[in-house]
């Protein structure tokens, strides 16, 4: 067993033997490894309360999680938020997201590792303004709200830094104009529930890379997720719904599908 | 003293300090933005976290926090973060699109102990707490907006165990004043470093309220009008803070001064209370008309009722107002309509129920 296999079987017994919660030890049976443990879902999440899920009791954000098929909490410490990878220093970083939770975190974020972050308002155009008054260098952000900063953008004339779009899927034709206006872009896929786990520089035909603290893996052609921390609501086997097409490079690259 | 436009200047030389200087620790700094949903425009201004003034000592573990602005709910977080170097901290700041019967059980399971917001938006938020998860709140700090005294009893009834404190902040320069046990609703200390003065102040010691305080990086805002209405309170507060002021309404809403008369929304909630089975609900337009080249003021009240409002209830509705509204010290506006300052009050029966406004201004002066 190398190094990051035994990390990561260490996080399994760490949660298996939690006095703090049962949540993985019921579902997992008599399993120890972590190749014998079988994979979690949304469902389960969606089934069982946050603080039947809780393995740490530290100070954070609690975020609802909502999909078609139900409705969760999330917790997130803030040692938990500061170590994610949602983007890039920057001395003026905007963040302007669609959904209210993801931005207030991500904006945390930036607070977390030192930097003051402007977040965007609903109300796009006011959105554009103040990140116009606050020359913003660096944005956090998804794809529908990218679409709202293209006053700004065009406005400007120097491109920013870096621009992070956040998301479960991304259509790259549509973020095609937007290359121009930052010095980087890049593809960043998440899952409220999850946290950050794989990136991608942009391009027409991006291949996602597995972020330093995410152990994915490709089941029956969707990604199943493993979080190499313990975080407050763990995430180990977490079956997701995003359809992958792993390359076969040695450094764990996918491209996603139908995406 | 500074108006809006004034204090645009001191927002811009907040951004060019940053600019020029970022804090090398920038813990204790943010961006203050105005909503931009009033009339006037979007501001922006670096601001100043009270950090070090001790009144993140102390407060719940688990807050339930309604949402505003988006950078009211991030300076939330942030307060949180600033609890938690003392105490275990978590905040659940709830976004209005999650007010839905499925939000019942998982707020049952965060089982809050604190609440802060807007007072109306907890009053609606209220409606997806059970009991249990309701008497669990053992604090609530209302911020945004005063606290009506028909507010005040809907949500006492609704978190019947929670100590109930006031915080008194404007988005673009951050807290002003804070309540304490001793204080009724609406009435604060000035935080330290802040000067609260009243300008103009008329017979009974209300006026335009005006703060001073530093904004950021010794950028100091002097005499600040807020549009705010309020008075000083005479006297040491059993704290032993010596200095307490009470905002009773914005100025040109629920607060309206016209023709010699003052009409507050307080005295009219009163009114309207005392009075409910004639009426659910009520809108004021205040202004003044020119009649035959006399200038006199007038008010138009809609009234809502569910069923309807029948002409005997009318009658009673005018004559409860006219007789019971005070609108100076010493005289009803009953006084002034027979003084001629004021036309007849003009009731209006409307069939919709009025929509619910996110500062629900109940009082208005048309210009």
């Amino acid at each position: 067993m190398n190094d990051a296999q035994s990390a990561v079987q260490d996080l399994v017994d760490a949660v298996r033997t939690s006095d703090a919660s049962a949540f993985y030890r019921d579902m997992w049976g008599g399993a120890e490894t972590f190749s014998d443990i079988p994979a979690v879902s949304r469902a389960e999440f969606i089934a069982t309360p946050l603080s039947r899920r809780r393995y740490k009791d530290e100070s954070g954000l609690v975020k609802v999680v909502r999909y078609p098929e139900g409705v969760f909490l999330s917790e997130w410490s803030f040692d938990d938020i500061q170590k994610e990878q949602w983007g890039e220093q920057a001395r003026r970083p905007m963040v302007y997201l669609s959904n209210s939770y993801e931005a207030v975190e991500k904006s945390m974020w930036c607070r977390e590792n030192n930097m003051i972050p402007l977040i965007g308002e609903k109300m796009a155009e006011a959105s554009v303004f103040t990140a116009s008054k606050y020359r913003i260098d660096a944005l956090i952000t998804d794809s529908r709200s990218l679409e709202k900063m293209l006053p700004f953008f065009t406005a400007s004339t120097e491109p920013i830094s870096s621009i992070t779009v956040i998301g479960d899927s991304f259509n790259y034709e549509q973020l095609a104009p937007y290359s121009r206006f930052a010095r980087r872009i890049r593809l960043l896929l998440i899952l409220p529930e999850t946290g950050a786990f794989a990136d991608a520089p942009y391009s027409s035909a991006p291949v996602f890379s597995p972020l330093g603290d995410s152990l994915v893996e490709h089941q029956d052609g969707v990604l199943v997720l493993t979080k190499r921390r313990l975080l407050t609501t763990p995430i180990i086997q977490y079956r997701t719904d995003i359809a992958t097409h792993p390359v076969g490079d040695p450094s764990g690259g996918f491209t996603l599908v139908n995406r | 003293m500074i108006d809006r436009d004034g204090f645009a200047a001191l927002a811009e030389q907040t951004l060019e300090h940053f600019f020029l200087t970022p804090p090398a620790d920038t813990e204790q700094y943010g961006i203050g933005v105005t909503s931009g949903t009033s009339r006037s425009k979007v501001l922006v201004a670096m601001r100043e976290y009270p950090v070090a003034q001790g009144i993140f000592s102390s407060g719940p573990g688990r807050m339930l926090s309604t949402r505003g602005s988006l950078s009211t709910a991030l300076n939330n977080a942030v307060f949180t973060k600033f609890r938690s170097r003392h105490f275990n901290a978590r905040i659940l700041t709830l976004d209005r699109a999650d007010y839905a019967a499925d939000i019942m059980p998982l707020l049952s399971d965060f089982a809050p102990d604190g609440i802060t917001g807007y007072p109306h938006i907890m009053s609606q938020l209220a409606d997806y707490m059970d009991a249990g998860t309701r008497d669990g709140v053992r604090s609530a700090e209302y911020v945004g907006e005063g606290l009506t005294a028909s507010l005040n009893e809907n949500l006492r009834r609704s978190f019947p165990r929670a100590k109930v404190s006031m915080a008194y902040m404007a988005s673009e320069i951050g807290g002003i004043g804070r309540s304490c046990e001793f204080l009724p609703e609406n009435q604060y200390h000035p935080l330290s470093g802040v000067t609260v003065e009243v300008l103009e102040p008329d017979d009974t010691g209300e006026g335009e309220v005006l703060v001073s305080k530093t904004i950021a990086f010794g950028i100091m805002v002097r005499q600040y009008r807020l549009a705010d209405i309020g008075r000083i309170k005479p006297g040491t507060c059993r704290c032993g803070k010596p200095v307490t002021f009470e905002i009773v309404g914005r100025l040109g809403r629920d607060y309206v001064r016209l023709a010699g008369a003052t009409f507050r929304r307080d005295l009219f909630d009163r009114i309207a209370t005392a009075n409910a089975e004639l009426f659910e609900d009520y809108r004021i337009e205040a202004f003044l008309e020119n009649d035959r080249g006399i200038s006199r003021g007038k008010l138009i009240m809609k009234v809502y009722k569910k069923g309807g409002v029948g002409d005997a209830s009318i009658r009673k509705i005018n004559e409860r107002f006219l007789t019971g509204l005070y609108v100076t010290p010493t005289q009803t506006l009953g006084t002034l309509v027979k003084k001629g300052l004021f036309s007849p009050l003009e009731i209006v029966v409307v069939e919709q129920p009025f929509p619910d406004e996110t500062k629900e201004a109940k009082i208005v002066q048309r210009i």
